[in-house]
Formats: structure tokens, C-alpha cells, sequence
């Protein structure tokens, strides 16, 4: 099966630092695959999913799609969001610009998505007035509107309340049964790993391991289902 | 299709925003009403009446002012991820230089529609014609690209919104006096007349009253040149602004 995202040796230098951000990593996301992406802060998770994105450029090395860009839902860890916009707007621009043909349907496209992230009743109201877990769901929303083919999180989870975390899992969950991909670093390692089929821990920049689920929690002693734990253990055991 | 779907999102915002964006259309008439109105009394000599003069003078304010918006607007675009999406989503820097574009000359025909009218209510008939405001709209119109070219340009290199209000504060009062807008400036004293004779707006104005072959010509070079410039600006910026 054709991945729907392949990295091939990716290194991502940023001018003025010695180490890279990001060195030699290659993988692939196939069709159906729910990926957490774990590691401490700095260890290159946001610099690989601006660099799947497509908001910069590698270094070295190169990103190839199988999909079109109107397939992919991507959501930042940053803030990035148009103060002036409602809800509403923040999520059918997202959703217009990739696919222009579905406009006339992004509407109801959208009040769907927001019935998902439980945001109905703030999609009349301005980027500005919302709270930060508010604001979270919209760019979640911007990101998985349409229902994209692959979806690239990084962090989605932050500033959310426990509901709002259970509905994007749940909805992973469904999307994942329909044959979608996701990509998705989280600092809710322990309920995610139930969620996901695949893991792939990053330290300083080098890819440390890319395992299906059960096998990355093996690596923690005693057993566990956090993958912070099997993360910790994969460190110490590597050091 | 994107940039108008862009476009359609520059216009959510300004209406979203209105009290904020009312200064784009206030500013002209107050302008008009008040600093026109007073020097009129005392410049009624001037070639073809003052109320042309300092329409067609307010009108070239306008097409630069618009340089100062779209310097805001992409800058706010780039910290606040807009122009990201955009490009990431399918879309390409022309087509948002075109959305860009798309959006400020709708301003502007709104501001020119508005402030024709005020001029007529000031000035009378005299003020203006049906031919006179065709060829002022025209010819503004590739004034507001090329300016609007120009912020876009500054607006792709710019990393804060500290840095950019003081570039709007440096250069737009002196740009707007030290030009023959409002009043003739021939007859200046030394310092005003060096720095209008190399202020883009002394020439520009003379196109806009001017509106003969080689104005229109000179209007398509510095439309064709400042968009050219903002393209490859904005080609080589990066897409999310380093300022949170």
C-alpha cells in the first residue's frame, strides 16, 4: 500500500543554532495508522509536523505526498488563528482554501464539526472573545473539517477540559475505522494509548524508536499504558 | 478560485472589525471637510478650480494609504497564520498577492465613491464630472496596486507590530504633506520642495490630473513594478511571522 506521507531523511537546521532541530529522520504514514509522536520539549516533534505540513522546508532531505493537499487537516501547536474571524469563518476558511469545490457545502460541513468539538454555540463569536480551550477546538476544528484523509496534530489535547479530549479521541477513533491517518504528538500519553496503533519517539532531534503501540509500551518495566513511561525507560535504557 | 475565496475573508474581517476599519473612511472625509474646506477659501486660483485639485489630491492619498493597510494586513496575516494556510492549503503567493489586491481596490472604490459625493456636497459640480472620476478611478486604481504592492512588500519582511507602526508613523505624514495634495507646493520653502521632488506622490498626483498617455503609462510600470517586488517579498518570507 502506497504511503500517504513519506519523509525520507529529513534534517532541519534554523540559522544561528549548531544542533539541528531535526536530523536524518525518515518515516512513512500509511492509510488507517493513528501515530503519537512523543518526546521531551526540544526533542523536534513541532519542527517534523511544520516540516509534514509543509509551513517550512527541510534542511536536507524531502517530503512526498500521496494525497492532495485538500486531504490533509493540519493543526499547529502555536496559535495560529485570525483574531478578526468568528468560529464559523476560522473553520470554513480552512476548510474553503483546501477544497474550493466543497464551499457551497462548508456550512453544513462545519456546524458538523462543531457539533463533534461541542462548539455550536460559539461559532458566531470572534477568535478574540473565545477562552483557550475555546480556542483549541476551533483550530481543531479548522483542521478536521471535511473530514481530511490525514490530519497532522501537534498538541492538539493542550488547554482542553477532559470532555473536549474525549471527543477528539472519539473522533480519531471513528476517522481511524474509516481508513484515515493521523499524526499526533499529545501530552496525554496515558489515554491515548488506547487510541493509537503506532508510536515514534524523538530525543535531540534523532528518531529513537518507531514501533507499533504494544511494542513501545513493552519497552517500560513494569508494564504500563502510558507511553511517557515506555518513553522514559527507552532513555535510560539508550543511555 | 482561492484568492477570491481569500478575498471574501478580507471582507468578513473588515466587517467583523468595522469600528477598527471606519478610520479608513473617515480619514479622507475629514480631510476633505475640514483641511480642504479651510485652504479652499484661500487657494480658489488653481488650474481648473481647487475643488478638483483636492479631490483628485485626496484621491492619490488614498492609493497611498492603502499602502499602510496592506503593510498591516499582511503583517497580521503572517503572525496570525492566514498567509500560511493559504499557501499550505494549495494556494500560491500570487494568488494571495491577488487577494491582497482584490480587497484594497474594493476599498478604495468605496472610499472614492464616498468621497466624490462629500466633494460634491462641498465644492458643487464644479468639483468634479462623471468623465473626471472615471479617469481618476482608472488611473487610482493602478496607484492602489502598486502601493498596495509596496505594504504587502514591507509587510512580508516586517517581524512586529512595534516595528511596523513606527514605519507608518515615520513616512506617511511627511509623505502626504511634502506632496502638491492639498495645496501647491511650488512656492515652498528649500527643505519641503527636496523631499517632494523625491516623493512618489508629486508625480503620481500629476498622473492622476494629468490622465494622458504617458500617465496611464507611468501608472501600469509602478503598478507592474511594486507587485513585482511584493511577489518575490513574499516568496521569500516565512509564512508564520516570528512574533507571538
Amino acid at each position: 500500500m502506497t504511503p500517504l506521507i513519506t519523509a525520507s531523511k529529513l534534517t532541519k537546521i534554523y540559522p544561528g543554532k549548531s544542533a539541528p532541530a531535526l536530523e536524518d529522520v525518515s518515516l512513512e504514514v500509511s492509510a488507517g495508522e493513528v501515530i503519537a509522536v512523543v518526546g521531551h520539549n526540544g526533542a523536534g516533534k513541532s519542527t517534523l509536523f511544520d516540516l509534514l505540513g509543509g509551513l517550512s522546508r527541510p534542511s536536507r532531505g524531502s517530503v512526498s505526498l500521496a494525497v492532495e493537499s485538500k486531504e490533509i487537516g493540519w493543526c499547529p501547536q502555536r496559535e495560529i488563528v485570525d483574531w478578526s474571524l468568528t468560529v464559523r469563518q476560522n473553520i470554513s476558511l480552512g476548510l474553503e482554501l483546501r477544497n474550493p469545490r466543497a464551499r457551497r457545502s462548508s456550512r453544513a460541513a462545519v456546524e458538523r464539526t462543531a457539533q463533534t468539538l461541542g462548539l455550536e454555540s460559539h461559532l458566531d463569536r470572534t477568535a478574540e472573545t473565545l477562552s483557550g480551550g475555546e480556542l483549541r477546538r476551533a483550530q481543531i476544528g479548522r483542521a478536521i473539517a471535511g473530514n481530511p484523509t490525514l490530519m497532522i496534530l501537534d498538541e492538539p489535547t493542550t488547554g482542553l477540559d477532559p470532555t473536549g479530549i474525549r471527543s477528539v479521541f472519539e473522533y480519531l477513533d471513528g476517522r481511524r475505522a474509516e481508513g484515515a491517518s493521523a499524526l499526533i504528538s499529545t501530552h496525554e500519553t496515558s489515554r491515548f494509548s488506547s487510541h493509537c496503533t503506532r508510536v515514534v519517539a524523538f530525543g535531540e532531534g534523532k528518531l529513537l524508536a518507531d514501533l507499533p503501540v504494544a511494542a513501545f509500551l513493552a519497552l517500560a518495566t513494569p508494564t504500563t499504558d502510558d507511553l511517557w513511561d515506555a518513553y522514559t525507560s527507552l532513555r535510560s535504557g539508550g543511555q | 478560485m482561492r484568492p477570491l475565496i481569500l478575498a471574501k475573508y478580507h471582507f468578513a474581517s473588515l466587517w467583523n472589525w468595522r469600528t477598527s476599519y471606519l478610520g479608513r473612511f473617515i480619514e479622507p472625509v475629514a480631510y476633505l471637510l475640514f483641511l480642504a474646506s479651510a485652504l479652499g477659501s484661500h487657494l480658489q486660483e488653481v488650474a481648473g478650480g481647487y475643488g478638483r485639485f483636492v479631490l483628485t489630491g485626496l484621491v492619490c492619498l488614498l492609493s497611498f494609504r492603502s499602502a499602510t493597510s496592506s503593510m498591516s494586513d499582511v503583517s497580521n496575516d503572517r503572525k496570525w497564520g492566514v498567509f500560511a494556510i493559504y499557501c499550505m492549503t494549495g494556494g500560491g503567493v500570487l494568488g494571495y498577492l491577488v487577494s491582497v489586491v482584490l480587497f484594497a481596490a474594493a476599498v478604495f472604490l468605496g472610499q472614492l465613491v464616498l468621497l466624490v459625493s462629500c466633494g460634491l456636497l462641498v465644492f458643487g459640480e464644479a468639483a468634479s464630472s462623471i468623465d473626471h472620476v472615471l479617469r481618476t478611478a482608472g488611473i487610482g486604481l493602478l496607484l492602489v496596486a502598486g502601493w498596495t504592492g509596496i505594504g504587502a512588500a514591507v509587510g512580508a519582511s516586517v517581524q512586529s507590530y512595534s516595528t511596523r507602526d513606527l514605519l507608518v508613523t515615520v513616512t506617511a505624514l511627511p509623505v502626504i504633506l511634502a506632496a502638491p495634495l492639498f495645496y501647491p507646493i511650488d512656492d515652498s520653502s528649500g527643505f519641503v520642495r527636496h523631499i517632494a521632488a523625491v516623493n512618489p506622490l508629486t508625480y503620481q498626483v500629476d498622473w492622476l490630473r494629468d490622465s494622458s498617455a504617458s500617465a496611464i503609462t507611468y501608472s501600469v510600470l509602478w503598478a507592474a513594478g511594486s507587485l513585482l517586488l511584493a511577489f518575490f517579498m513574499l516568496r521569500g518570507a516565512e509564512r508564520v511571522s516570528a512574533e507571538r
